[in-house]
């Protein structure tokens, strides 16, 4: 739940899959470059790596699995609502 | 002539104590624990009788030739052969508060009260306590005292010693439950001071994670306080709203250490009385947590309030139940199935909208049965907290599975465990079946039987192969109350042959 691949990556489920890929490379690129980033959720603030950036980019490839990372995704501020689908058609 | 009559009469009672066995001696098992605390207390009891004799004899034969300061000298010499022969006082009052770790462990394996009924493990958790004093925590020394514990059967103070170790490498959880498990040893084998210590250790961990009232309870049922107990205590129950200011200003008098106490003492004094049903401040943001959000709208939220509040230990079991209905409420909507069919369609998923609704109930039943063994009551009722009950219930009984097939292997390794390790081993067994009792889902019976038909070789190995006779007492007795409780009485009758012949 924490390590839901929306936060990691810094996305909402609102962005499409040619964000989801630029926003993997361009974390990815600074990573290797030694830079330390952390990525926000709703019950704090946790350090990035690669290993967790590659497997939230490939859980979001998986249209399965993104479906279900959608459905569990709370805003990190202001959560009121439930699931991200229901903040998408209200929005 | 005076004198030589009082040695005479001295040293003859001394030998006349040491050679004649006790009464209780011929009461129990010359084997058991009792039998040998009591002869440790009888030999001890002798030698300080012969010292005492011999220096007040000796004293007196000086004292009636005029010589006082020989008189001086021999009750000098006395004195400190009765402090080398009963190091207890000693090592306690400067050895310990020193940090003369060694020093401290060799004098306390000497014996003596108050370790009469553990010298090995009462000599490792001096040296535990001296180290602590010192701020001296490394590993070496650490598995020098370790080595001490390990080289005798398991008993109170090694236990005890053991759990302050554990503390000491950062692991306060192991710390916690090995110094819980003390409660579980037969008193013969666990010296009161180890007890309390371990008490001391339980209130004041209690108290940094802010439980005030978990404070308040053990040390209300706590056999004996020690003034750092008893100022605990009385904080505890001022903040609960049932002391005085002037008792706590009593307490924290007659406590030791009044500069570390202080700001404790600060605080219970401005802390408001907490009202009986406490209010919880949570941000505008976690409000759905705190029963403002509208049921069945909240449940990922929920879900994160619950996830943060079990890191921090925090979780109730209210807000465990209403996360289980949430999500029943919100999984089993007819609107939100429309949605995720169209959601589905746009991303082209491969699973149908039943597939995905059922793998994402999977996981989150997962995840809330993860969540429950910190509070106090499992909740039951709907499909989520059912199936979590149910997932928990198997996750203890894997557990136990797998901690029963590591003491199988024990019995049959060529390098077996040390007791301490067998002890974690069942504490692991003894938590997995309080917990899976805890939920109430399955018959208890059939897995007490599962359990039994194991420990009964490990308690019969334990006794007669290992020579680990408080242990296998502490297990056996665990045992014999199951078996009443599951009404298993021929199990009952089988373990209560160990409890008889004692630790």
């Amino acid at each position: 739940m924490v390590c839901n691949p929306f936060y990691v990556l810094g996305l909402t489920p609102t962005a499409r899959a040619a964000q989801v890929t630029l926003r993997f490379r361009a974390l990815r690129s600074d990573l290797r470059r030694g830079r330390s980033l952390t990525f926000t959720t709703p019950i704090g603030t946790q350090p990035l790596d690669l290993g967790l950036l590659g497997i939230a980019y490939a859980e979001l490839r998986d249209a399965d699995l993104r479906l279900e990372h959608e459905l569990r995704y709370v805003p990190v501020r202001g959560r009121t609502s439930v699931l991200s689908i229901v903040r998408t058609e209200a929005s | 002539m005076n004198e030589v009559v009082w040695m005479s009469l001295l040293v003859g009672a001394a030998v006349v104590v040491g050679f004649a066995p006790t009464p209780p001696l011929d009461d129990c098992d010359p084997a058991g624990a009792r039998a040998q605390s009591l002869r440790r207390a009888e030999v001890r009891g002798t030698a300080m009788l012969a010292i005492g004799g011999l220096t007040a004899a000796l004293t007196l034969h000086a004292c009636t030739r005029g010589a006082w300061g020989t008189g001086a000298l021999v009750t000098l010499l006395g004195a400190a052969t009765a402090l080398v022969v009963q190091p207890g006082p000693l090592v306690r009052a400067v050895l310990v508060p020193l940090g003369m770790w060694r020093l401290a462990r060799a004098a306390s394996r000497w014996g003596g009260p108050p370790w009469l009924r553990d010298p090995e493990g009462g000599a490792a958790l001096m040296g535990v306590l001296a180290l602590r004093n010192r701020g001296l925590l490394d590993d070496g020394p650490l598995l020098e005292l370790e080595a001490g514990i390990v080289a005798a059967p398991l008993r109170g103070a090694g236990l005890v010693a053991s759990g302050l170790i554990a503390d000491a490498r950062g692991d306060s959880t192991e710390a916690r439950r090995l110094l819980l498990s003390v409660d579980a040893l037969d008193p013969d084998v666990c010296p009161p001071l180890a007890r309390a210590i371990a008490n001391d250790w339980l209130l004041e961990d209690a108290a940094s994670r802010d439980r005030w009232a978990e404070v308040n309870v053990r040390s209300e049922n706590a056999l004996a306080l020690s003034a750092a107990g008893r100022l605990l205590h009385t904080v505890s129950r001022r903040l609960l709203g049932h002391a005085s200011r002037g008792e706590l200003v009593r307490a924290w008098l007659s406590a030791p250490a009044r500069w570390k106490t202080w700001a404790m003492l600060e605080r219970a004094w401005d802390e408001p009385l907490l009202p009986q049903f406490p209010i919880v401040d949570y941000d505008v943001s976690l409000r759905a947590a705190n029963g403002h959000g509208l049921a069945g709208t909240g449940a990922a939220s929920l879900h994160l309030d619950a996830v943060r509040a079990h890191r921090r230990g925090e979780l109730e079991s209210k807000e465990l139940e209403r996360l289980g209905r949430a999500w029943d409420e919100t999984l089993w909507d007819i609107g939100l199935r429309k949605r995720v069919r169209a959601r589905s369609l746009e991303l082209d998923c491969s699973r149908t909208v039943e597939e995905s609704m059922v793998e994402l109930h999977r996981a989150l039943c997962v995840e809330v049965a993860s969540m429950m063994p910190p509070i106090g009551d499992i909740p039951r009722g709907g499909k989520t907290l059912e199936r979590a009950v149910g997932l928990f219930c198997d996750a203890q009984e894997h557990r136990i599975g797998c901690a029963l097939k590591r003491l199988e292997a024990a019995q049959a390794a060529s390098i077996s465990p040390t007791a301490i390790e067998l002890w974690h081993d069942w504490l692991e067994i003894q938590d997995g079946y309080g917990l899976h009792q805890r939920a109430g889902a399955r018959p208890q019976r059939a897995l007490f039987q599962a359990i039994d038909a194991k420990a009964s070789p490990l308690v019969h190995w334990l006794w007669h192969g290992r020579g680990e006779r408080p242990m296998a007492n502490a297990i056996a007795t665990w045992l014999a109350m199951e078996a009443d409780r599951v009404q298993d009485d021929e199990s009952a009758a089988y373990h209560r042959q160990y409890v008889a012949a004692g630790p």
